[in-house]
């Protein structure tokens, strides 16, 4: 099968700063692929990287056959790829709703943006009870269920989800695996980045551990599980 | 007295209101401070002025040449001078210290252009200036004009921001440019946009003008200074509550002179524009967005 997303060789960081090198990571249509690795690993960056919030020094990021390393965010999202970011990013000035609509704002999600709405709604049924609210007054778990919602509005085909558990109550942590796991069998793709390692790759098909701006190790997540490497070092076992 | 009072306010309101919404807008969505926006109210100010006594041209239809004039004027600043810049990380840090600098240089050329051009001469034209008396209010056509126009345009603004998905990712924008770009909205289009939008305003504020008041090229610098009060009473980069606090301008103005006299008028602005900045840098209603 040929990967939905292909990186070759990727370098990037922050001006003058590098902080990825030379990351190669493909993602499966159809499939979750874990991103493990400890704080300040590089996670975030490569996520950003992905949606253009940061251009790649060198490399190639190839999406649905096609580089986009070089096209700008929203022709990214128009393409089909949603990131759901670290601190769920959503916007406190807005009414739960119009974040949602928001979410379709590019488009390629113009087109039955209201029945996403409603099919969103009936997923998560605590967004539409609090759908007149502004946003910034809801609690963590409920702006991380908004901003997965939000993402799913843009109609993408592959989702990036960006350390969607951070800060969250271990309730929710596992409310959010589900969702994660409802995804996959929605036919969606997904690059979930995880400091809780375990879990993720419990979850997801292939895994990529990620330290220093390097991809360490990788395979399929199962193989890492049961690696007494990777146990040691990241399940703390 | 009061009620003339009252309608005095609400015009000097509804203008302070339109003027400040274009400052914001710049500021909102570009994070820069436009010191020559004032100045842009006395280009649109001129336009109509010229265009009525050598041309005999109406200034309703100068709002509609204003409006596309200082657009293109906006367009071509961001083009030139803001673009590159603001595209890159780097630059765009160091575009928020230098924008003081090309602002009040684009103001001081505006200003000195215009004497050069125009002479420093005030001037004034006559236009729907019979006078209208309803319960107990006397007030110009002219005025009932700017009332109307600038009613129109930012209550249009409010509903554009609260009912139209361009209106919200324009709030995104100005919340938070990194997470509008992560939702798919084209950040450098907004703010392309607000930037012509913002330099309209002030056009269109300044064809209201010149049928009320006299003009000469230094008339932009206290609409400026106007502005920037509003739009700290109202919070940096928060469009609606800066339309509130431009009739709360109006209205602490209008009555505070006729209470006191016009001496006190620079006095009363400044001393406004200090107290909010001492008390509630946040603005008087919600809150300011974060600069960065
Ligand atoms: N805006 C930034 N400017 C400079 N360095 C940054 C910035 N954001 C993150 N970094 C640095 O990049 C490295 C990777 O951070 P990040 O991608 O957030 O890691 P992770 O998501 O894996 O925790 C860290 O060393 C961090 O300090
Ligand atoms: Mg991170």
């Amino acid at each position: 099968m040929t990967a939905l997303l292909d990186i070759k060789g990727l370098s990037a960081g922050y001006g003058p700063v590098v902080i990825l090198r030379d990351i190669s990571l493909g993602v499966e249509p159809g499939s979750i692929t874990a991103l493990v690795g400890p704080n300040g690993a590089g996670k975030t960056t490569l996520m950003k990287t992905i949606l253009g919030l940061i251009r790649a020094n060198s490399g190639s990021i190839v999406y649905d056959g096609a580089d986009i390393s070089r096209s700008p965010s929203h022709s990214r999202v128009d393409g089909g790829i949603a990131l759901v970011p670290e601190g769920r990013m959503v916007f406190a000035a807005l009414t739960v709703e119009q974040n949602l609509r928001l979410g379709a704002v590019v488009p390629r999600a113009h087109g039955g943006a209201l029945e996403r709405l409603e099919e969103i709604y009936r997923q998560f049924p605590r967004l539409k009870e609090r759908r007149r609210q502004l946003a910034g007054s809801m609690s963590g778990g409920e702006q991380q269920m908004l901003a997965i919602g939000r993402s799913l509005m843009a109609k993408p085909r592959l989702i990036l989800l960006d350390e969607p558990t951070l800060g969250l109550a271990p309730i929710m942590v596992k409310k959010v695996f589900e969702i994660i796991s409802q995804l996959r069998a929605d036919g969606y793709t997904v690059l979930l980045s995880e400091q809780n390692s375990k879990l993720a790759l419990e979850t997801a098909d292939h895994g990529y551990i990620i330290e220093n701006g390097i991809v360490t190790l990788s395979g399929p997540a199962h193989q890492l599980v049961d690696d007494p490497e990777v146990k040691r070092r990241y399940f703390g076992m | 007295m009061f009620q003339q009072l009252l309608f005095a306010a609400v015009v000097s309101g509804a203008l302070y209101a339109l003027v400040a919404l274009g400052l914001n807008l710049v500021y909102g969505s570009l994070r820069l401070l436009n010191i020559a926006h004032g100045d842009l109210v006395m280009i649109g100010a001129y336009t109509a002025f010229w265009s009525f006594t050598l041309l005999g041209i109406s200034p309703v239809v100068s709002l509609a040449t204003t409006t596309v004039l200082c657009a293109a004027f906006g367009f071509l600043v961001y083009v030139v001078l803001l673009k590159r810049q603001l595209g890159s990380p780097a630059l765009a840090q160091r575009l928020e210290a230098n924008s003081l600098i090309i602002f009040y240089g684009l103001s001081v050329i505006l200003q000195n252009g215009a004497s050069l051009a125009f002479s420093a001469t005030s001037r004034g034209y006559q236009f729907l200036d019979g006078v209208h008396m309803f319960g107990g209010v006397s007030a110009t056509g002219s005025m009932l004009l700017l009332l109307g126009v600038a009613a129109a345009i930012t209550l249009g603004a409010l509903a554009f921001l609260r009912f139209h998905v361009a209106g919200w990712s324009l709030l995104a924008v100005i919340e938070r440019k990194d997470a509008a770009a992560v939702v798919g909205v084209n950040v450098e289009r907004v703010q392309m946009i607000s930037i012509c939008a913002g330099f309209a305003i002030a056009g269109i504020a300044g064809v209201l003008v010149s049928m009320t008041q006299q003009i000469t090229p230094f008339m932009g610098f206290p609409f400026t200074i106007a502005a920037f009060v509003v739009v700290i009473m109202g919070g940096l980069g928060n469009i609606a509550a800066g339309i509130a606090a431009g009739f709360v301008l109006g209205f602490i103005e209008t009555f505070g002179v006729a209470l006191t006299s016009a001496t006190y008028r620079s006095i009363l602005i400044y001393g406004i524009f200090v107290g909010v900045l001492l008390l509630r840098p946040q603005g008087l209603f919600g809150k300011a967005v974060q600069a960065r």
